[in-house]
């Protein structure tokens, strides 16, 4: 059985890495991490994930470009994006809503079995 | 008297209509050595008073029987021609009674015919004269005086050395009427009666030592009203020198005192808006700080929250990977995984109290956001056996406060206590309006804080109490926890303080106050 592939960007290398081991101990799926958003794009290129787990936040570029950008290339316009995110303040996700609007969202800190439902429940397990 | 100096010409006016007697006293004055006469005649009482229009006399000589008058009339007239002029009367011998008569009238003197010689005649014109001008000058100085006294707003008094009253300016009216019924009553009478004595001692050391002194004390009226009154005293002394009489100048002072009274409250009402400004003002500047207190801990939350994520997924990892291994390490990473959600829900705190400013502070019902609150509870409340019992007394002063973050506060107390009394027990909820004092039997009602002796506080008294059927179970010691803190500012930016006491086994009572605004004060 062909192992889904899941795509991590987030700006914190811990956190990306143990989702990777906690999501790769399934035996379910592949993934790959990615520490800065200038990476996303060539990364999902090439990894072609079923979907992309996304930080809202980042340093370098908001989250919400950084899936306009995935969206936009003709092979990945229907990957899943989900994304992570660390303000829970109902006003700030609504301000957001633009870019959150049609996508699901998990607030941090997320723990695993939550966020393998989600993932489930987006592109089943 | 000095030859060498001749005095002024004397006009004199003859009124007689003898020719043979008025050049006989023509005569007379002409030779006077001593002053110089410049003599007019008339004949008749027209004449006379036709001369006294058209010119000025020193003195007139007035027979008092002309052709066209006789009698005292003849004086009576001839004195309303020329009321400033002396008048010496010339009468027979027969006639003696009716001279008199003019004298008494306001005439200077009389002369009776063929009995004076020209010395006499002399004297009596120049004494008529300095007579009428001293009696003028006194006129002049009385009417000068009665003047003053009449029409000067001081209370002038005159009392003997019994406290008798001897003369009270008209002014005396307006305190203690008709002034002319006054002399002889006793001046202490409508002294009020706590200062009567100390007036009266006043009253006896000027007449010891003839020094008078200054003081102020009060008129009680016929009709009750009370008159403030500042009064100096002197002493008139006898030809002994004793003090004799007192003089005693008083102004009414009651409207002045009124107006001190009325400038000493506003001062007050003055200092008390600066203060309830100054109260507001730290309010703000607390608001402020809370803000950006607020900014801040919404920022810690936000970098908290990473490494707490990879706390959680790590735990999570090795949870799995020690699947059907080591128990002990089972056991520490379900501690791990307690104490990351316990750090996890201050941070929730943390942000929701972030969140929760700035917001808008507007009047409100106290009753209104406690009776809301209890709304919120109360499916909670129905799960346990919980009593509820409310006094929420009507008509409470409006606080002015966040609405939102108030129920917020309460709603977090009524959860609580529903979890303290899970195993039965009496909510009661109480609000009331009072003052504060020093001496209040509860302790909780004591001004501290930002509250001071005296201020108006809305009260919300939350009491928990234990049902005998299920004691024991003790109130959890960080019942209110860490959110305590949180409710603690919310409650000082509402202008208040929160009170929380343990009743040992039976409960906890939690008292929040809340200052009124005085110029909410009914």
């Amino acid at each position: 059985m062909n192992k889904k592939r899941i795509l991590i960007i987030d700006d914190e290398s811990s956190i990306t890495r143990l989702l990777k081991l906690n999501l790769e101990k399934t035996g379910r799926y592949e993934a790959r991490e990615v520490n800065t958003s200038s990476q996303a794009l060539p990364a999902a290129r090439e990894f072609r994930p079923s979907l992309v787990l996304l930080d809202i936040m980042m340093p370098d570029m908001d989250g919400g470009d950084v899936a306009a950008q995935i969206q936009s290339e003709p092979g990945l316009k229907s990957t899943p994006i989900i994304f992570l995110t660390a303000t829970v303040k109902p006003e700030e996700l609504e301000r957001r809503g633009e870019i959150i609007g049609g996508f699901t969202y998990i607030a941090k800190p997320l723990n695993v079995k939550g966020v393998l439902s989600v993932i489930e429940k987006t592109i089943g397990a | 008297l000095n030859p060498g100096v001749r005095e002024p010409e004397i006009k004199v006016l003859l009124v007689e209509d003898e020719p043979a007697f008025a050049e006989l006293l023509q005569e007379v004055l002409r030779h006077d050595r001593a002053s110089c006469f410049a003599l007019t005649c008339a004949e008749s009482l027209r004449d006379t008073q036709r001369r006294l229009r058209e010119d000025r006399f020193d003195v007139v000589l007035l027979d008092l029987s002309l052709p066209d008058q006789c009698g005292l009339r003849t004086y009576t007239e001839a004195h309303a021609g020329a009321p400033a002029v002396p008048i010496v009367v010339l009468t027979g011998s027969d006639d003696e009674t009716l001279a008199l008569q003019a004298v008494r009238d306001g005439a200077q003197d009389y002369l009776v015919k063929g009995q004076f010689d020209g010395r006499t005649l002399s004297r009596v014109i120049r004494y008529a004269i300095e007579r009428k001008r001293a009696a003028e000058a006194l006129r002049e100085s009385e009417e000068f005086f009665r003047l003053i006294s009449e029409n000067v707003t001081d209370l002038i008094a005159v009392i003997d050395c019994e406290g008798k009253r001897l003369y009270n300016s008209p002014s005396y009216k307006s305190i203690l009427g008709d002034p002319s019924k006054l002399p002889g009553t006793n001046s202490f009478e409508e002294i009020h009666p706590e200062d009567r004595p100390r007036v009266e001692r006043i009253f006896r050391d000027t007449i010891a030592t003839g020094v008078g002194q200054r003081t102020e004390y009060r008129f009680r009226l016929r009709d009750g009203q009370v008159r403030h009154v500042e009064s100096q005293g002197s002493a008139i002394r006898d030809e002994n020198g004793r003090p004799a009489k007192i003089v005693v100048v008083s102004r009414d002072i009651t409207e002045q005192k009124a107006a001190v009274e009325a400038l000493r409250t506003a001062l007050a009402d003055v200092k008390k808006s600066h203060e309830d400004l100054e109260a507001t003002q730290q309010q703000l500047i607390q608001s402020e700080r809370l803000q950006a207190v607020s900014t801040f801990a919404a920022g810690v939350a936000h970098e908290v929250k990473n490494p707490l994520q990879t706390i959680i997924l790590g735990v999570d990892y090795l949870a799995h990977t020690l699947v059907g291994g080591d128990r002990t390490a089972d056991l520490v990473l379900a501690d791990m995984n307690n104490a990351v959600t316990r750090a996890n829900a201050i941070i929730h705190g943390l942000l929701e109290f972030a969140a929760s400013r700035p917001r808008a502070v507007v009047e409100a019902d106290l009753n209104q956001i406690v009776a809301q609150s209890l709304h919120t509870v109360d499916s909670e409340m129905q799960m346990h056996p919980i009593t509820l019992q409310q006094d929420l007394r009507g008509g409470l002063p409006p606080l002015r406060v966040d609405i939102k973050a108030l129920k917020h506060v309460f709603i977090h107390l009524f959860m609580n206590s529903v979890r303290t009394l899970a195993g039965g027990g009496t909510l009661s909820v109480k609000t009331y309006a009072q003052r504060l004092t020093a001496a209040d039997g509860q302790a909780a009602l004591k001004p501290r804080g930002s509250l001071r002796l005296g201020d108006e506080v809305v009260v919300a008294e939350v009491e928990e109490t234990f049902s005998n059927s299920a004691p024991g179970k003790s109130p959890p010691t960080n019942g209110i926890g860490a959110g305590l803190t949180v409710l603690k500012k919310i409650i000082e930016l509402a202008g208040g303080v929160i009170d929380i006491r343990s009743r040992p086994g039976q409960g906890n009572t939690i008292t929040l106050l809340f200052r009124v605004q005085s110029k909410q004060l009914p």
